[in-house]
């Protein structure tokens, strides 16, 4: 037992003195692999929070007859409530948007009869759920007209479809490339060595024996490189959401910390278990 | 010592094909070769990394294709001088001697560098035990191999082209080396197609050719 285990720190210590600057290179390249990584997926992350967001902001106004007593109109926001995908709700009183409408155009109201009705604003989640909102809220009583903000829908379509365009192109442009580098530096750094390992296997060491010190390298070098990838990237993420925060939607910092975070726990735990498989040596 | 009984390896052609050879104790042999790929799988086969697909391969008494695992009681019984000689690139001289020792035997760090230190300064190779194989010329690199192999003092042993990188007029030392050992009990197959060598040693003559052996 304790021979095996001074045999390997035995490799291990030989193998980091003849390539040092093989693994120094290559760990730093990890580490810029892991940076990329992250940012590639914390940015999906956002965009797909941005979107949940977008897609929970399609809206509808619902304008009440003037007839309609103040018991009706509680009872037609309760039966609107109620609807499938109905997000929020807000009632505007005629008497305020009217005073709102004069301040924006700037003349005031006194004496004018109010040509304005009580309505509601509603968000829904999606467009499906908007139209299907609209059929229904049109045939409750008391209610004059439904109103769809198009201009408002359109926007909104187009920027979800944007943003799912930009998370598919950021998924195989660039988190599948990060993660095939991050294999291949991996296998490299055995395959660089295939000359001594197959020395070895022909001395009559075992191949499991022969690569648990590249793969124990491995390992270490792929955890460190995550961990300090992660906090460089953590760090940049914090300054560029207290720079950016008033321009784009961005994830709480304890948010991406904690995703992140489990993560790189997942691929950890993961990769020295299939590393094994993964990188083949001859024979 | 070693057997080889209808071996036929795993190729669709298969490179080796029903071959016999069967070398006993004690014996010097030479083994001529027309193709690399023919020598080295028959290396293979003998070091356990090659599994054929019909034949029996006795080493010491032992059908070794019986075994799934490499049987380190056998292997440490054969020492091979690899033609291509599997130094260990990122061991010392000293690393690379002692390597075998490591594997087969229980002893301590300081007795295995002793044994190590001893075999290299046979081969004149003991100032050089701390450098690591880039500083070692062609001819150098060769003895550590032939060094290597006498590390564990095998009962059969495998030399592929010995005198390769060798100058010619140590040749002669080197052959004279190899018929002590024989004397004194030690099974050799040398692996060679050096009319030097075969002038020089009075042992069994082979010749390895499609697949199958031949005498010479």
């Amino acid at each position: 037992m304790f021979k095996k285990i001074r045999q390997m720190n035995t490799e291990i210590t030989e193998l980091i003195q003849k390539n040092t600057t093989y693994y120094t290179l290559s760990f730093t390249t990890l580490i810029f692999a892991f940076l990329f990584f992250n940012i590639s997926l914390i940015s999906i992350y956002n965009l797909y929070q941005n979107n949940k967001i977008l897609n929970n902001s399609y809206n509808l106004s619902v304008y009440i007859n003037n007839n309609v007593s103040q018991n009706s109109i509680e009872t037609i926001e309760k039966s609107i409530l109620e609807l499938e995908g109905v997000e929020g709700i807000s009632y505007i009183d005629k008497k305020i948007a009217l005073q709102k409408l004069t301040e924006k155009l700037g003349i005031t109201n006194h004496g004018m009869t109010n040509p304005l009705l009580n309505s509601f604003n509603i968000t829904t989640h999606g467009e499906e759920n908007l139209n299907n909102a609209k059929v229904v809220i049109d045939e409750i009583d008391g209610v004059k007209e439904v109103i769809v903000n198009e201009k408002n829908t359109i926007t909104l379509n187009k920027k979800i479809a944007q943003n799912r365009k930009l998370m598919i192109w950021l998924f195989f442009i660039t988190l599948i490339p990060i993660m095939i580098m991050k294999f291949n530096i991996m296998h490299s750094t055995v395959v660089s060595q295939s000359h001594d390992i197959e020395a070895k296997l022909y001395l009559g060491l075992e191949k499991k024996e022969i690569l648990r010190p590249y793969y124990f390298i491995n390992n270490i070098k792929f955890i460190s490189a995550g961990i300090i990838g992660s906090l460089i990237f953590l760090n940049l993420y914090e300054f560029l959401r207290r720079s950016l925060s008033d321009f784009f939607y961005l994830a709480p910092f304890f948010k991406v910390g904690i995703i992140v975070g489990i993560i790189m726990t997942v691929i950890s735990l993961i990769f020295p278990l299939i590393s094994f498989n993964i990188i083949k040596v001859k024979r | 010592m070693l057997n080889f009984k209808n071996i036929t390896t795993n190729e669709k052609k298969p490179y080796l094909n029903n071959l016999n050879l069967h070398i006993k104790i004690g014996e010097i042999t030479i083994l001529n070769y027309k193709s690399d790929i023919e020598k080295n799988k028959l290396i293979d086969l003998i070091c356990q990394l090659e599994t054929p697909k019909s034949g029996e391969l006795f080493i010491d008494g032992k059908n070794i294709l019986n075994s799934k695992k490499r049987l380190k009681v056998i292997q440490k019984k054969i020492g091979v001088c690899y033609g291509d000689f599997k130094l260990i690139e990122s061991k010392n001289v000293l690393n690379n001697i002692i390597f075998p020792l490591e594997i087969y035997t229980p002893s301590s760090k300081d007795e295995l560098i002793k044994i190590g230190e001893n075999t290299l300064k046979t081969f004149g190779l003991y100032n050089k035990k701390e450098f690591p194989l880039s500083k070692l010329t062609l001819e150098e690199k060769q003895r550590l191999n032939i060094a290597r192999t006498m590390i564990l003092d095998p009962d059969l042993i495998i030399l592929d082209n010995p005198d390769r990188y060798i100058e010619n007029n140590k040749i002669d030392n080197l052959m004279n080396y190899f018929i002590e050992l024989n004397k004194i009990g030690k099974t050799i197959l040398i692996f060679t197609n050096n009319k030097k060598i075969e002038s020089k040693i009075s042992g069994n003559k082979y010749l390895l050719e499609k697949g199958a052996i031949s005498n010479v």
